[in-house]
């Protein structure tokens, strides 16, 4: 059997002779470098192990070339795929790498610490292609000494003080920026970098000339000041380049020629800003930074990929920057990548998932820029983003499918989209099937996207109904996961807005009011007061409306003037279902100020569903007035610091006092004079000078139903 | 887009005047052209004459220079290991030059009518990197009708021996290595001439203009546009 030249090479790895074993290593080298198929044979053949054994043996000057030569072609194989780092993760070659980057210590100037110098220049190569894979841990890097010793290779200028060469040390250093940009995991490993000093000379590093030290460099600070708002602070406020500060320089490099360069100095700066430490200088992020990121999504490559991320970051929970994004045409950019990208997955097999990576980024990018805004939700479906967003839920990539979802939620807060475009991109049936998708995180945004599916004036509410929506709502509502429960009590909350007593029977008839009193003490305060809503819906019906669409925004509400005999049915449904007692004692709890765990929103909401009860009929007013618990919290809540609890207070007030059509003015007299005993009056005298115009409004109305009832002196 | 602005001549002579062109900005262009251009002896003077710095050492751009001529000498596989030596990256970072680097190998076999080498080089080496890539897979085709006909002059793809796809493939090269060392691939004095030479410089050593009559179309600004070094 012939044994192959590969196989051979192998073999001489073992040879006694230090000469056979360079030469095959080289041989080996230059079989693997660019050549995934090589790479592969050598694994299979069992190259790394003996690499590995090559690192750790160590030290010998001989086996100084040995090393840097099995340090590349450690290096090498981790560009091949993820496999590939696997394998070298479970071969241990992490740590023998990391050692080798401590012989910057030994003393410069010699014969020795050029070779040094190849060696640590070919580890730091090698360890910036594993650490650039996910599935490389990075708990190695903060063991022992190599964490000092990353740190201590960016400073430049410490080593040329010693005699090196400045080019090699600069190369150096930007590998050693490029390894710790990518061991910003988590925010403990951020804070761990910091603590060794890094981040003065990689500020520095991002003022010494040369470009690719000053992009990897860029590239470390963006990682430390992601969603860290101390570093964030620490990075702007540290100067080390004469007089510019380091926002003023990231400005600089935000202009430069190179679109990489560019795409690092904008992450950095949206870091920066997303940490609110860009306070006097946002109007820069909005025209130079938005604008820049918007440009390169023009480019090719990693810089289009990444564009879309950061233009996500800066414009999250920002109406400002969604509204510069709009201004700068960003959403009709990324719907003309999509539609690209499109065309050209019908040629091509998409063998690195660039195209999957590039569909999901942009779609990320439009769900963060429509989120509030809702001329970029216009936008966005004038772009002909929808059908893109519709295959993407049905997409084989999960991202992809989240991004979808994402986007679709964010599209569907446009009431008027909603009602049209939606309904003709089909987007129900498919958010629908993700319902049951096995990711928990998935079935949340789809509960997300459903909520404002599911309101009222929706065409595709019934398409819901009839595809065993709320059976997969009211399922969620058990979920462990707060986001999944919280999304569809909002869903189900939603769902019984405006319903008809038909719709809310059958819902409850899955739900259970036994299952509602338990949401309604759900540990998650968000979830509580969701649940508090859909109560109030419950018991609603006729003019009065709440619409609460999405996490707090478009708050209408409409409290009813007239009674009608359907609303009396709404209550008595809900005190048939949770039993008088149980309703009312859970009301009670609600406006009960000693659990912490009720906010203001919940004691708010409470008092609407109240004040929905007592648009029923006289027996319900009457069952609230025997509760002097639920007065005296009203009497309480007349006094809170939140206009808007003043305001429903004052509401449940008129209610009380109103003279509805089959009610006897005896009764309504007796009401008003019970109240006033209790000193609602003198209150409601003392609060026509109420800061809030809504609320004086409604102690006018108010005051005007206890003058209707005067104080009897005397005897009636 | 700017409007064109007519200047007269007195202004433009005024302005010229008023350029102040630093001495270090000329060496730092000189610099640079020698540096791409990989003349490392006069590098070497240069920067000892000027007390300017390259950016990049002086035995990567031997090492450059000597890669050029491996190449052009038609050596492939030397050059693949000598620019492996200069920086592993390259090869790995730009998977379609090492696939044009390897079809030149190809056609170097072909050339030199070796079939069998041929046959084993493209089973072993091309075939697989075609599988990965299905976008090399066209040319890889292309490459291999050139054993369908023994007078390359009568096949279609004949240009493939010729000296442009040679070219081609060192110039993709020569770019990467300039990128990996952080130069940009052509010099700046280049760009800047091309900009001297827009608004039509008669005579670049003097500088003199073609004239239309005596105003000058141009867009107005009489200052060299200095790009940052």
């Amino acid at each position: 059997m012939t044994v192959s030249k590969h196989e051979l090479a192998i073999s001489h790895l073992a040879s006694s002779e230090p000469h056979d074993r360079l030469k095959a290593l080289r041989f080996i080298k230059n079989s693997v470098i660019g050549n995934r198929t090589k790479k592969d044979l050598y694994i299979q053949l069992g190259a790394v192990p003996r690499l590995v054994g090559f690192l750790n043996a160590g030290a010998g000057d001989n086996d100084m070339q040995v090393n840097v030569q099995a340090a590349i072609v450690l290096g090498s194989f981790a560009y091949g795929n993820e496999e590939n780092v696997s394998v070298l993760v479970e071969a241990k070659a992490i740590p023998p790498l990391l050692d080798c980057l401590s012989i910057h210590r030994e003393p410069m100037g010699s014969e020795t610490s050029i070779k040094n110098m190849k060696l640590l220049e070919a580890a730091a190569r090698a360890l910036k292609a594993v650490l650039s894979s996910s599935k490389a841990p990075k708990d190695d890097v903060f063991m022992d000494q190599h964490l000092t010793d990353l740190v201590a290779l960016l400073d430049v200028s410490s080593f040329v003080a010693h005699g090196a060469d400045e080019t090699s040390c600069v190369r150096i250093a930007e590998l050693a920026a490029s390894i710790l940009a990518r061991c910003c995991d988590t925010a403990d490993q951020q804070l761990q970098i910091a603590a060794t000093g890094a981040i003065p000379l990689l500020i520095r590093l991002i003022g010494c000339g040369f470009a690719k030290a000053q992009e990897a460099a860029l590239d470390a600070l963006a990682s430390l000041g992601r969603q860290n708002t101390e570093l964030g602070k620490l990075i702007a406020n540290t100067k080390v380049n004469g007089d510019m500060s380091t926002t003023a320089i990231m400005l600089k490099l935000v202009r430069d020629k190179c679109p990489s360069m560019r795409l690092m100095a904008a992450t950095c700066l949206t870091n920066l800003y997303r940490a609110n430490v860009l306070p006097e200088t946002s109007a820069d992020v909005t025209l130079v930074v938005l604008p820049t990121l918007v440009k390169l999504l023009k480019e090719g490559g990693t810089v289009q990929e990444r564009a879309p991320l950061v233009l996500a970051d800066l414009v999250k929970e920002s109406e400002t920057a969604q509204r510069a994004a709009f201004d700068a045409d960003a959403i009709p950019r990324l719907a003309e990548i999509l539609n690209h990208v499109n065309e050209d997955e019908v040629g091509m097999l998409d063998m690195s998932g660039h195209t999957d990576k590039l569909k999901e980024n942009m779609l990320v990018a439009i769900a963060a820029m429509s989120l509030m805004n809702m001329d970029c939700r216009t936008q966005a479906i004038n772009a002909k983003v929808l059908p893109h967003v519709v295959a993407g839920l049905s997409h084989k990539s999960p991202s992809v499918r989240l991004a979808a979802c994402k986007c679709a939620r964010s599209l569907s807060r446009s009431v008027k989209e909603v009602r049209t475009s939606l309904v003709d991109a089909g987007v129900t049936l498919p958010l629908l099937k993700l319902l049951s998708d096995d990711s928990p995180s998935m079935q949340a945004e789809a509960c997300g996207a459903l909520c404002n599916i599911v309101l009222d004036f929706s065409p595709m509410k019934q398409t819901v109904i009839d595809n065993g929506g709320i059976e997969y709502f009211v399922n969620f509502t058990r979920s462990t996961d707060p986001h999944i429960r919280l999304n569809s009590v909002w869903a189900l909350k939603n769902l019984l807005y405006r319903a008809t007593m038909a719709s809310k029977i059958a819902v409850m008839r899955q739900l259970t009011y036994p299952r509602l009193r338990e949401l309604l003490d759900d540990q998650e305060p968000l979830v509580q007061e969701q649940a508090v809503t859909m109560f109030s819906n419950l018991v609603h019906s006729g003019e009065a409306v709440r619409v609460l669409q999405f996490r707090g925004v478009a708050r209408k509400i409409v409290w009813r003037v007239s009674f009608g005999s359907e609303n009396i049915l709404d209550v008595e449904e809900a005190f048939k279902g949770f039993g008088e007692q149980q309703l009312l004692d859970m009301l009670e709890s609600k406006f009960s100020l000693v659990s912490a765990s009720t906010s203001w929103k919940t004691i708010e909401t409470a008092l609407s569903a109240l004040a929905n009860i007592l648009c029923g009929a006289e027996r319900h007013k009457q069952i609230i007035m025997n509760r002097p618990k639920l007065l005296n919290a009203l009497l309480s809540f007349m006094d809170h610091d939140r206009a808007v609890v003043r305001c429903a207070t004052i509401w449940c007030v008129i209610n009380l006092t109103w003279r509805d059509d089959d009610e006897s003015s005896a009764a309504v007299a007796e009401r008003v004079r019970h109240l006033r005993e209790m000193g609602f009056e003198e209150k409601l005298k003392l609060m026509v000078s109420d800061p809030e115009l809504d609320v004086r409004d409604r102690v006018r109305t108010a005051a005007s139903h206890f003058h209707a009832h005067p104080e009897r002196i005397g005897p009636a | 887009m700017t409007a064109k602005k007519t200047v007269s001549k007195d202004d433009w002579e005024k302005k010229l005047s008023e350029v102040n062109v630093n001495k270090q900005d000329l060496n730092k262009l000189v610099m640079n052209y020698l540096v791409i251009e990989g003349y490392k002896d006069a590098v070497d003077k240069f920067s000892q004459e000027c007390r300017l710095k390259p950016n990049v050492e002086l035995a990567s751009i031997q090492d450059h220079m000597k890669i050029r001529n491996t190449i052009q000498s038609g050596d492939i596989e030397n050059a693949i290991e000598r620019i492996n030596d200069l920086n592993p990256d390259i090869l790995d970072m730009n998977p379609k030059l090492y696939f044009h680097l390897q079809q030149q190998r190809l056609i170097e076999y072909i050339r030199a009518g070796k079939i069998s080498e041929v046959l084993k080089f493209a089973q072993e080496e091309l075939a697989p990197q075609g599988k990965e890539n299905p976008e090399f897979l066209e040319e890889l085709e292309r490459t291999m009708v050139l054993l369908a006909f023994k007078d390359s002059s009568q096949s279609p793809v004949g240009d493939l021996l010729n000296h442009v796809q040679h070219q081609k493939t060192a110039r993709e090269l020569n770019a990467a290595i300039l990128t990996s060392q952080s130069q940009e691939k052509d010099p700046k004095l280049l760009s800047l001439l091309k900009m001297l030479v827009y608004p039509r410089i008669k005579n670049l050593t003097t500088g003199e203009l073609v004239m239309e009559g005596d105003a000058i179309a141009g867009n107005g600004s009489g200052s060299a546009t200095m790009m940052t070094l």
